[in-house]
This record gives structure tokens, sequence and C-alpha cells, in this order.
């Protein structure tokens, strides 16, 4: 097949030259012919010219002798005398003529004998009688004699005339049949090598050029971009192997195409979702935006996301389905039986199942029941323990390519990640929760105590005193003086202790809620604080205590900072998110990273999973805005 | 009623307290100051519910109730005294080491009459609250 065109080339070459060399020998052979021809004809006409001068000899011959024998005179004899001296030379010469003919030499000698005898036996004795006056020399009957052997050599001159020229003239005619012969050989040689350049010609089109051009342009198609094109693998030999090549390239070049655009589909969903932990978006939100790509990225018909649990068991936490399954989410299943969860925490290492056909357990009834072939699955590792599993499930025939273990990983590892910042973050709001109630809890214990304890045995004491002075007998005033003086500092210290308590914790707040303890805020503030406050009902100590500090904090700031004259402190509790502000009217500009207060109040409500803003626009007073939600509990952890 | 109630004790009308509070001190101070100066205390009580079975047997004409009592609140009580027996009314009186301004918002929306420091205690002083 390699030589395949070439040998093809070669041989369609090779036919034009058999065809061109034939019609050369034809036209040679012709040629050949016609020169053997002209060499005949020029042999008969050399025959014929020598047959002639024998026959002048011949007739000079009689003619001399004739007239010799008339008058006797031997200047008649001259001229035949000439002609029987050059007899023998005549005669060679046209024997040499057909000396090559074996059919012509017969006749020639014949008339060469024939002359010469007439030479030999009537001429000679002739002349001799005539010299020897023998008077029958001239007499009718050697008269007669001669002239029938000169008419009878003249006969056989004609007949040899006659039968070369014939000879000649047939000669002519076959050189003129091999002329004609050989123009219409090369004619037709002619003709049918331009038939065979044609017929070449195309052949070459039609295997060469024709699929030459159309290489080139899949060549152009592949070049814009267009990697479907191929070519018909119909060509001969090499250019077969040149389609067949350029066949296997685009497809190579399609492969890498796809390879490359799966792994920019892989990297911009990995991207989406590290953006998704990089955000501190709701774990259960990465979850779903995992399941869903390693779903969509795997081609699978069905994902889950399930977390291990410390009974044994394990909870869908997230599903996708490219139809309409419902695969169980928030269920817990128990892990008995062949499935992908229970390979995955026995061996802590990706797994596949290629069929569930005989598995037992409620994972694998689930997966007959939804037609699901094969699966494949991930441990998610979240500090050295296998936190969870995504799976991955299809309900085609054939299993998941060898790498999408592997492509499912990379996505186990930003979950893993998404975890574990949400637990870091959940224990550290939690932490901050725990100090600030702690502390919280503590100010109010404190408080209490002193109320109980300390307070209580001033108080009493203080009455006791009051009692001991109105008790003094009248004839000791000093005493009683001493004693109500006593009694008055008492009172002092108690007020003072009061003071400090307050300070300590607000005691109003645990006896009356964020109402009657911002409205006693409000009351006790230097300048005009308008209160609203809709909801009389009890919210969670820490929330209160944090509205409380805020406004507190708040007041203080405006009253020494702002030259307000008035502030407005509006409480609004809905959507599980208690809403506070505090808007005064004062100079604005006021600086929220400025203070210790401030801070430690972001840190309060921060600790609660709430938020702080301050706007102070100069000139146009101050608004603290503070959301506290009053529902906060830490996300969703293992 | 309150001018009523002060003329009786103007006429001399017996004043019979009760004082609820959960500091045993407290009570025997107040007790001793406030007997002193005329005015029967007729019994004390630690506990919401003590209060409310002493209000019922004893009939007094005062009640001082501490607002902390303990894990209770004294103005729950006073609702609850005010709502059982309403001719107490103008003898109820909420009592505190605190300040009244710490709990005025609280003191005002409540059916007691008035508000004393314990501190302040003293027969005048409560005197002049119930008189209003």
């Amino acid at each position: 097949m390699r030589s395949g065109l070439t040998l093809r080339m070669l041989l369609s070459a090779g036919a034009l030259a058999v065809v061109i060399a034939a019609v050369f020998v034809l036209l040679l052979l012709a040629i050949n012919d016609l020169r053997d021809s002209a060499r005949l004809t020029r042999d008969s006409q050399q025959e014929l010219s020598a047959a002639d001068v024998l026959e002048k000899l011949v007739i000079d011959m009689e003619t001399g002798v004739r007239g010799y024998v008339i008058t006797r005179e031997r200047r008649f004899l001259e001229p035949s005398n000439e002609a029987r001296a050059a007899f023998p030379a005549a005669a060679r010469s046209l024997e040499r003529t057909v000396r090559d003919d074996a059919g012509r030499i017969g006749p020639v000698r014949q008339i060469v004998q024939e002359v010469a005898s007439y030479i030999d036996e009537y001429a000679s004795p002739l002349i001799r009688s005539v010299q020897r006056a023998d008077p029958s020399a001239s007499s009718i009957a050697v008269t007669a004699e001669g002239k029938r052997r000169v008419d009878a050599l003249r006969s056989e001159f004609a007949t040899l005339t006659a039968r070369e020229r014939a000879a000649i003239a047939a000669r002519q005619d076959r050189a003129d049949a091999a002329a004609r012969r050989a123009i219409a050989l090369g004619l037709a040689g002619f003709g049918g090598s331009i038939l065979i350049v044609l017929l070449f010609t195309g052949y070459l089109a039609r295997v060469i050029v024709a699929p030459l051009r159309r290489a080139a342009g899949m060549a152009g198609r592949l070049a814009h971009g267009d990697l479907g094109a191929r070519m018909p693998e119909t060509g001969a030999g090499e250019i077969g192997e040149l389609e067949r090549s350029f066949n296997t390239m685009a497809s190579s070049l399609e492969t890498s195409q796809e390879d490359l655009r799966r792994l920019l589909d892989e990297q911009s969903r990995l991207r989406r979702v590290a953006t998704l932990v990089a955000q501190s978006v709701a774990p259960l939100e990465v979850f779903t935006a995992v399941t869903r790509e390693v779903g969509l990225l795997s081609g699978a018909d069905l994902a889950r996301m399930e977390r291990y649990e410390a009974d044994g068991t394990v909870t869908g936490v997230a599903s996708w389905s490219s139809e309409d399954d419902e695969l169980a989410v928030g269920t817990r299943f128990a892990l008995e039986g062949v499935s992908i969860a229970a390979l995955v925490v026995e061996t802590g290492s990706p797994v596949r199942i290629d069929s569930f056909a005989e598995a037992t357990g409620p994972i694998a009834e689930e997966a007959r029941a939804l037609g699901i072939r094969s699966s494949v699955g991930c441990p998610i590792i979240v500090g050295g323990r296998v936190w969870g599993v995504i799976a991955a499930s299809t309900k085609r025939e054939a299993p998941f390519p060898v790498d999408t273990e592997s492509r499912i990983g990379e996505f186990t590892e930003l979950v893993a990640t998404a975890i574990s910042n949400s637990e870091s973050r959940a224990e550290l709001t939690a932490s901050r929760a725990r100090i600030v109630t702690a502390a919280d809890e503590t100010r109010r214990r404190i408080e209490r105590d002193l109320h109980d304890g300390t307070q209580q045995r001033l108080v009493s004491l203080g009455l006791d005193l009051r009692l001991a002075q109105s008790s003094v007998p009248s004839e000791l005033p000093e005493l009683e003086q001493q004693i109500g003086r006593a009694a008055r500092e008492l009172d002092d210290v108690i007020d003072d202790l009061r003071e400090i308590s307050r300070g300590i914790h607000p005691a109003i707040l645990s006896e009356g809620g964020i109402g009657p303890a911002l409205r006693t805020l409000a009351r006790r503030a230097p300048l005009p604080v308008e209160v609203e406050v809709p909801t009389e009902r009890r919210l969670p100590a820490p929330i209160e205590a944090a509205a409380y500090y805020v406004v507190s904090e708040a007041l203080t700031n405006t009253t020494k900072h702002a030259g307000a004259s008035v502030v407005r402190v509006a409480v609004d509790d809905a959507d599980g998110t208690l809403r506070l502000s505090i808007r005064d009217d004062g100079a604005g500009g006021a600086d929220p990273r400025r203070g210790s207060g401030l801070t430690g109040l972001r840190d309060r409500v921060e600790a609660l999973g709430g938020a702080i803003a301050v706007s102070s626009p100069a000139g146009q007073g101050t608004v603290l805005v503070v959301e506290l939600p009053l529902e906060h509990e830490p996300a969703p952890s293992a | 009623m309150r001018a009523e109630a002060f003329r009786c004790d103007a006429a001399g009308v017996e004043i019979r307290a009760l004082i609820v509070d959960d500091n045993e001190r407290f009570l025997e101070a107040a007790r001793s100051s406030l007997s002193r100066d005329g005015i029967n205390v007729v019994g004390t009580a630690r506990t919401s519910a003590e209060a409310v079975r002493l209000a019922e047997e004893l009939s007094p004409n005062l009640v001082l109730v501490d607002i902390s009592l303990g894990d209770e609140s004294g103005f729950e009580l006073v609702r609850e005294l005010a709502e059982r027996f309403p001719q107490l009314g103008p003898g109820l009186v909420l009592i505190s080491t605190r300040a009244e301004d710490d709990f005025a918002d609280l003191i005002a929306t409540s059916p007691a009459v008035g508000f004393i420091s314990k501190s302040q205690l003293s027969p005048k002083g409560l005197r002049d609250l119930v008189s209003g």
C-alpha cells in the first residue's frame, strides 16, 4: 500500500512508454521497408540500364555485322568489334546488378549466354566467312538466321525489361502502402499518446490534486476552529495515508480541545466553589453548590453529600439530580449493607461500586429504586477525621471515567476547608458570645450579691442606727447627734454603693427588660431622649444587655461630643432581628473607629452575630444602627 | 379612699403593716423601726405565696413589698395583691435598697401607690406616701 501511488504512476508512465515505443518500432519497420524497397528499385533500374547497354551492344554488333556482310568494308565492322570488345564488361555489369537475387540471376545469365552464343556461333563465324570471302555468307538463310537470333534476343530483353518494370511497379505499390501505413501508425500513435497523457493527467487530478485540494480546504476549516472537519478516506496509496493522517490529526486536535474545555470547565467550577468558601457563606450553601458541581462535572445523574453521625448513621446534607429524582436530604440512613458511604468510611479513600444489583441495605435499595447502575464516592476529611462523603451516581451502563475520583477529590478539599472554616468561625463566635455572656452574668451576679448582701445589711444597719438614735435619752444630745451623723454617713455610703452597683449591672434590665431599661437610661440622660420601644416582650439576656449598653454608650458619646438637642432611640423587633437605632441632631462627623467604647460595643454586637453601623456626616447628626439576630446560633457543624 | 384612709389614720385608726422581703435581717430591722413609731407590723413574709396567704389571713392595710424578692418579682406580687385584694390598693408600697429612678418606669406602671427606699424607710415617709 505504501508504494501504491508510485506503482500506479510507474504503471501509467510505463503504459505510455510502451505505446510510444510500439509506434516508433512500427515506424522504424515501415522506414526500413521503404529503404529496402528503394534499394531494390535502384538495383532494378541498374539492371534495366545494364540490360539496355547490353541490348545496344547486340544491335551495334548486328548492324555492324550486317553492314560488313553487305559492303565487305572493314569500316562497317568497327562498331561491331567495339561492341564485341565491350560485351564481357557489360555482361559482368548486368550480372553484378542481380548477383544477390537468385530468382533474377537465371534469366540474366540466359540472356548473357544467348548473346555470347550469338557472338560465338553466329557473328564471329559470319565475319570470318566474309573475310574468307565465302559466298554463303551473304545468303538469305544466313541473314535470316542473324535476324532471327537478334529478334529472339531483343524479345528476351523486352521480356526482362517488362518483368523488371513490373517488379518495380509492384515494389513501388508496396512501398506506398507501407508509407501510408507508417503515416497512419504515426498519427494513431500520436493520438494515442495524447489520449494516454490526457487520461493520465485526469487520473492524477482525480487521485492527487482533488484530495490535496480537499485536504487544503479541511486544513483551512481546522485553522478557523472547525475541529469537526473530516475528509473521506478514499484516496489510494500515499494520498489515502495523507487523508487518514489529516483525519487523525483533526481527531486528536478535537480531543485535545475537548480535554482543554473539560479542564477549564472544572477549573471554573472549582473557582466558583472556592469563591463561596472564601466568602464564608453558610456551609449548607457550599454543600449544595459542591454537590451540584460534582454532579455536573462527573456527568452523573445523581449526586449527594452525606455526613457521618456519631451514632454510625449518615445524613444526607445536599443532593443534586440531572432530572427530578428526589434524593433524600436530612434523612438518616443506617450504614448497613453495601453503600459508598460505608466503603468510604471503612477505607478513608475514594471508592466505586460498579453494580448495586446484588447489594442489600437501605442505601442500596434506594439506589436500585432510582435505577442507579454505578457510583463513585470520595471522603470529605476534616481535621484527619472522615467527616462525610460525596457520591456521584449514574444510571448509564458505562461506569465513570477513571479520573473521576481525583476530580471529585479537588472539591472535597474545598468542602473540608469550608467546614473547617465554619467550625472555626462557629467556635470563635460561640467563644466570643460565651465570654460576653459570662462577663454579663458575672456582673449581674456581683450586683445581685452586693444588693442581697452588703446593701441589705447596710440598709438594715441604717434602720438600726436610726432606731438607736431615736432611743437615745434626750439628756444625751451629743450621742444622739453622733449617731445621727453616723446614720447620714451610712446613707451616703449606701448611695455610693448603689451608684457602683448600677454601673456594674442595671437591675432594671433584669427586672423589666429592654423597654423600661432604655426609658430609665433616657430619664437619667442630661439631654432630651425620645425612646420608642413598641415591644415589651423579654428578649435573651445577652441581646438585652447589648442593646442597653449600646444605647448607654451612644448617649454618653452624644452628650460628650455631639452638642445635640435631642436624641431618638428606636427599637424594632421584626423578622427575628432586633434593630436598634440611635439618632441625634448634633454636629456629626464622629469617627466610628474612635474611642474604645464603640470598639467594645462592636465586639459585643459581633459576638452575638450582629452588626453595627455608624453614619455621621458632618453637620447632619449621627446615626448608630445595630442589628442583633434574635435566633443567633452557631453555624451547623459536625 | 385615699383621703379616707388618711383620715382614718389621723383619727387614730391602727396601721396594720405586712412587710414582704426575702432578707431576714432587714425584716427584723424594719419591724423594730416601724413598731417603735406606732405602726403595727402584723406580719412579715419572705415569699410571694406567703405574702398572699398572710394578706388573706391578717387583713393588713399597708403592705411593703421588696422589688427584689430573690427569684420572684415584687412587681408581680403587687399586681397579684392588687387584683385579689382591691381594698389594699392605697396601701401597696414598693420598697428597695435601690433608688426609685432605677425602677421609675416600672413603678409608674405598677398598681402600687408608691415607692420608698429602704434606707429612707420611716413611718413619716410611709404616712406621707400613703396619704398621697
